[in-house]
């Protein structure tokens, strides 16, 4: 699980980028975190990887407090960042016994967690290549891997979906289910509306730093008395504060 | 033209020229850029003074036998050569290989445009060494004969148009190369053999300049005449225009020499034009479909499988994967590996260049019984001599100074991994000390091949290896924690415009002198200086290892990436 609790974090003590958020992701749920561009999403998800350090709050993985236990909270967590151009210049098998030995994954299990998972992906006869001769969806295919290399009980996942191929991004969500499912904890960006909409028991949205909705699908569609879709919702209360602050 | 202009300004700025700044504050920004300036001026001004004493010695030799004009076609041919063989170099990485390219080709621009503007920016860096390398003996030679306001006007024409003659040819045989030949497409590959053959070319450079500088005056009147001059006689022949130059200078009345001058302007607009038409054929061929890595799509082998099975320690799989980008990286490795194993080399070439004569036994004997004994001050001098060689070597491969700026924006997975970021700061270090010991282990061979030093005095010189590692890289790994530059979009600004580097090195030169100057100011004997320079950095070290150790951590978790 996933808790944030009033957390704010500004770019030069000027720009707020994150304003008194609350969140909390619960085990056995996939939580979609949406908004559109520069809402704070990047910057909280980073703030959630120990990237970046809050101003204010506090911010529990599994449990573990990412400033003062973060190695422990670091070991229960599997991030996919948005960007996979990660060690251009090792091969994909160096880049994951890397990562194995960072994590510690037991030597007996790390052939059959690399085979299964490059199998799944669609990587195992590229994983004696250098990382640098990938295509951007098969990079980011390789983040994932790394991501789950030591099994994590929280993915943090920051637009997991961008570049991959529809069958890898149709795996991915199936996996996505199955870790939910077996009741632990999914957290992961997306611009992608549709698939927040299909794949999500949980939704928060933010813009300018704050949360303006968070709680399930239908819950909103209550919120708003309507049965359109994410996408208008979604617009509809972006729009809404947008409004808000220029009245303001 | 604007377009050429516009796309040669933003080609320019792209490539950093002079950005030394780290990414801190304002106040940061501003002091590097001084520094940056002060380290330029200090280059030019060094490399100034070289030519022009050297300048000033050949005019000395030859004016007597009325030789003086062989000067001028000497330095000529010497830089039109360096414009050729600089001029590959750059056309490779501003026509190929620089991170513009991919963003410039889709732009709607002619491709006129394009070639002009990146001929442009090649012609203005291949300027900006050509005058600090002939300027000077060109000044000297106009002021030792007492030219007038002629022989100026035509050194300036001459210094504009004559490098466009190699650079033009540079330019052709880069495209046919690159357009022709599938091994050049492999960027990293590429980059790392011409760097190689780069360093190369300067290795042979310097164990030229050694060798001339033990020939008598008569030994390089007949080389002028013979070696020296073929050469320059073939560089002239090859690139039409350097005789017409030379003889222009060399007699700058009358109308054949405005003619002449005329002549290698016209022959330098007749190559550029070619150039320019020839590049309309062979650059996008070339330039389109480069890739930095070959693929091979195959299965791992059960070998490979084997070594993912056995389970490593996190700090050595750390520091691999830091030393494999290291060396992969062709930026990287040029600049700091092979810096490494060549400076020994560099330092010990009056030793090796001297190996024909007798005066290299004659110097060990006289070391031998003279400086190798334990009585007196000559071994510890000779020692702390070689302590502050070895913190040279290490201060100078600038790992330590840019391990955090080698990861540039990659910087947030030392911020993700479950590593305590005291342990990966060890794991960076120890790549620099690992290098260094490596360094300064080769120097110290090849000070015990050369100079047969007792057996004792190797000893010291071992001991005294592990300060002369460590000092330099824990010292310039402080000003990493402070001021890395991880904003940088080509490896070149992460190491090779990097400030912290210098000032890892100016630091290391001032632990080094803190341990030597005590040493020989007070000719301290053998025994207490040995003790000074295996035990002062130790200590000094551990100092700064407490230092990192404390604000390590603090630093890199207040690095918002």
């Amino acid at each position: 699980m996933i808790s944030l609790k009033q957390v704010s974090k500004s770019y030069n003590g000027k720009v707020k980028a994150v304003d008194k958020v609350d969140l909390n992701v619960l085990n056995g749920e996939i939580f979609g975190f949406l908004g559109p561009n520069g809402a704070g999403k990047t910057t909280t998800i980073k703030m959630i990887a120990g990237i970046l350090t809050p101003d204010e709050g506090e911010i529990l993985v599994n449990g573990h407090n990412i400033v003062t236990e973060q190695l422990t909270a670091k070991r229960s967590f599997g991030f996919v960042p948005d960007d996979p151009n990660v060690f251009p210049r090792l091969k994909a098998i160096e880049y994951l016994r890397f990562i194995s030995d960072i994590y510690q994954v037991p030597a007996d299990e790390r052939t059959g967690r690399i085979t299964g998972l490059a199998e799944r992906f669609g990587l195992t006869n590229a994983l004696a290549d250098r990382i640098q001769s990938y295509s951007h969806g098969m990079r980011q295919k390789l983040m994932i891997i790394g991501a789950l290399l030591h099994n994590p009980d929280v993915w943090i996942l920051d637009e997991p979906m961008t570049g991959l191929d529809p069958r890898s991004s149709f795996i991915l969500k199936e996996m996505m289910r199955e870790h939910a499912n077996a009741g632990k904890t999914v957290f992961f960006s997306t611009h992608v509306l549709d698939v927040a909409e299909r794949v999500c028991d949980r939704v928060a949205i933010i813009d300018r730093g704050r949360i303006l909705y968070c709680g399930t699908i239908e819950g909103m569609r209550e919120h708003f008395r309507s049965d359109s879709s994410l996408e208008s919702m979604f617009l509809e209360l972006v729009g809404e504060a947008e409004g808000e602050e220029a009245q303001a | 033209m604007r377009n050429l202009l516009h796309l040669a300004y933003v080609i320019y700025k792209g490539n950093g020229f002079a950005n030394f700044a780290g990414d801190s504050g304002k106040r940061q920004k501003r002091l590097s850029k001084i520094g940056s300036v002060i380290l330029l001026c200090f280059l030019v001004a060094y490399m100034a003074t070289i030519m022009s004493v050297s300048a000033m010695g050949l005019f000395d030799l030859l004016s007597p036998a009325g030789l003086e004009g062989l000067l001028l076609g000497l330095y000529l041919s010497m830089g039109v050569l360096l414009a050729f063989l600089f001029g590959i170099l750059y056309v490779i990485s501003i026509f190929y290989y620089s991170s513009d390219v991919e963003k410039i080709l889709p732009l709607p621009l002619r491709a006129d445009d394009i070639i002009g503007a990146k001929l442009l920016v090649t012609a203005l860096y291949e300027y900006i060494y050509l005058v600090i390398m002939l300027a000077p003996a060109l000044i000297v030679y106009g002021i030792r004969s007492s030219a007038g306001m002629l022989y100026y006007l035509y050194a300036v024409l001459i210094l504009i148009f004559l490098p466009l003659i190699p650079l033009s040819f540079a330019s052709v045989l880069v495209m046919l190369v690159m357009r022709f030949t599938p091994f050049a497409r492999n960027k990293d590959r590429f980059n790392i053999v011409s760097g190689l053959l780069a360093m190369a070319l300067a290795l042979g450079f310097v164990f030229g300049i050694q060798s001339m500088a033990t020939f008598s005056d008569q030994d390089l009147i007949s080389l002028l005449g013979s070696g020296a001059g073929k050469i320059a006689g073939m560089t002239a022949s090859v690139f039409p225009g350097t005789s017409f130059a030379a003889s222009a200078l060399a007699e700058p009345f009358g109308w054949q020499a405005a003619g002449q001058v005329g002549l290698v302007i016209l022959i330098a607009l007749a190559a550029l034009a070619v150039t320019m038409q020839l590049s309309r054929l062979l650059y996008f061929k070339g330039v389109i479909g480069l890739n930095a890595s070959a693929s091979s799509r195959r299965r791992l082998s059960e070998k490979e499988m084997a070594a993912v099975r056995t389970g490593g320690s996190a700090f050595w799989s750390y520091v691999l994967k830091d030393i494999r980008i290291l060396v992969r990286t062709p930026i990287f490795f040029m600049n700091n590996v092979l810096m490494n194993f060549l400076w020994p080399i560099f330092i010990l070439i009056p030793l090796l260049s001297n190996e024909e004569n007798d005066s290299l036994s004659l110097a060990v004997r006289t070391l031998q019984q003279t400086v190798f004994t334990p009585e007196g001050s000559g071994a510890a001098i000779a020692l702390a001599i070689a302590f502050a060689a070895g913190c040279f070597i290490s201060g100078t491969n600038g790992i330590a100074e840019s391990a955090l700026s080698r990861e540039g924006k990659l910087m947030y997975i030392m911020k993700i991994l479950p590593m305590s970021y005291t342990r990966q700061i060890w794991a960076k270090l120890a790549v620099g000390i690992l290098m260094s010991l490596v360094g300064t282990l080769i120097l110290v061979v090849l000070f015990m091949i050369f100079l047969q030093p007792p057996f004792w005095f190797d000893l010291l010189l071992l001991a005294a290896l592990p300060g002369a590692a460590l000092l330099p890289n824990l010292a310039g790994l402080i000003f990493e924690l402070y001021w890395p530059k991880l904003n940088w979009d080509n490896e070149q600004k992460a190491v090779k415009q990097n400030m912290n580097v210098l000032y890892g090195i100016l630091l290391s030169m001032l632990l080094a002198a803190v341990v030597i100057v005590p040493i020989v100011a007070w000719q301290i004997p053998l025994v207490p200086a040995a003790a000074l320079i295996i035990l002062l950095p130790l200590l000094l070290s551990s100092v700064l290892i407490a230092l990192i150790r404390h604000i390590g951590p603090r630093q890199i978790q207040a690095m918002d990436v």
